[in-house]
């Protein structure tokens, strides 16, 4: 059966979990399964029936909060904003490797009160089936609060969400993945809103230079460790090109730049820190 | 050739304690070790360049030339399976700072 085919199928089933459901409220990040688990709701149950519910701190980058608003404006979603202070957490700020268990615990803590309180009983997120064969410690939290996953439950890949969004004309279809500005920081190395903020900096110069698709500026300290796609290593190899990504990770506050020579890798650190496989 | 296995000792001075100290020394020392093996073994492949080991990472530093070089990627195959085979699991190119666009 054609890709498309199946995923189509598969937005079919989740249409009608959802009408099961009948009101749901999405943990809504405004990434690739979020922004398209919110948009089908919608779309399935109409307007009053569902809420997304954006958390925001300082390792939410703000330019996925504009993408976060613009999605949901564009498609008529309704949003609550709540502030989460994971910071705050001494257990979330040291960066072990369960961190995300910790932010999620903040998260679900705090939003599954707000929805209640707008009549929104059943929590969704957007874990895909691709996710669960990778280290995810924040899925832990979303168990223990009961929050469903029914993209990973009905076998949603990432390509599956990407093929339905661009369906959908969802802008999200072509974005890289886009985790929190922490896991930018290597475990261990504390996690403070000034680190978070430096490294969002120099993110955000380095797409104002034309770094585009993949992109991680991993903190070492004084030190930023730059990935990108290995289609575009060549380019920013050029010594020209790397003058300007040089300027630009500079002016964003670090003293010494890298380029990793790998390109990006999904959980680069986890690596780094023996959590997952080289 | 060029073969320098500057190690910072991170480790160290995040720890707290002299058993800590003691084992930042110890890796501190192993660092240097591999990143001096990195370096004669990228010389032997015709990289000269500087290596500084930062636990599994391996930051190297070289020439404008050698820099030029790297953009094949046959040449970062070469290195990422050096670096691999001297226990590293990342391996970065330093930028210069002043260089000119």
């Amino acid at each position: 059966m054609p890709h498309d085919t199946q995923a189509a199928d598969k937005e079919a089933s989740l249409a009608a979990w959802l009408t099961a459901r009948g009101r749901v409220a999405v943990g809504y990040s405004g990434g690739v399964d979020s922004a398209y688990l919110a948009v089908v709701a919608r779309r399935t149950l109409g307007a009053d029936r569902v809420v997304a519910i954006i958390g925001r701190s300082a390792s939410y980058p703000a330019e996925q909060w504009a993408m976060a608003r613009r999605v949901a404006e564009g498609f008529n979603v309704a949003v609550l904003e709540l502030d989460t202070e994971e910071l705050a957490d001494p257990r979330y700020a040291a960066n072990p490797s369960n961190r995300c268990y910790f932010c999620k615990t903040e998260l679900w803590g705090k939003l599954i009160p707000l929805a209640r309180a707008h009549g929104f009983d059943c929590i969704v997120d957007g874990t895909n089936a691709d996710d669960l064969s990778d280290y995810r410690p924040g899925a832990q939290a979303a168990r223990e609060h009961r929050v469903a996953s029914p993209l990973a439950d009905l076998g949603f890949t990432k390509d599956d969400i990407r093929a339905r969004s661009r369906e959908l004309g969802l802008p999200t279809w072509q974005q890289p993945s886009s985790p929190c500005l922490s896991s930018r920081l290597p475990y261990g190395t504390g996690v403070t809103a000034e680190r978070l903020a430096l490294v969002e900096r120099a993110e955000r110069a380095l797409r104002d230079v034309g770094v585009q698709g993949d992109l991680r500026v991993r903190y070492h300290d004084d030190l930023a460790r730059v990935e990108v796609s290995q289609s575009a290593l060549a380019h920013w190899l050029a010594p020209e090109n790397a003058a300007r990504l040089v300027t630009a990770v500079r002016a964003a506050g670090f003293a010494r730049v890298a380029l990793d020579l790998r390109g990006f890798r999904s959980g680069s650190l986890n690596v780094l820190h023996g959590v997952s496989a080289a | 050739m060029i073969v320098t296995g500057r190690t910072l000792e991170h480790d160290a001075t995040h720890a707290d304690g002299d058993e800590a100290r003691a084992e930042g020394t110890r890796s501190g020392a192993l660092d240097r070790d591999r990143a001096s093996a990195l370096a004669r073994a990228l010389e032997h492949a015709d990289l000269s360049c500087t290596v500084e080991a930062r636990a599994g990472l391996a930051l190297i530093a070289c020439d404008e030339t050698q820099q030029v070089r790297l953009a094949s990627a046959d040449a970062r195959g070469a290195v990422l399976l050096l670096a691999k085979q001297h226990g590293f699991t990342h391996i970065a190119l330093e930028l210069p700072a002043h260089v000119t666009a």
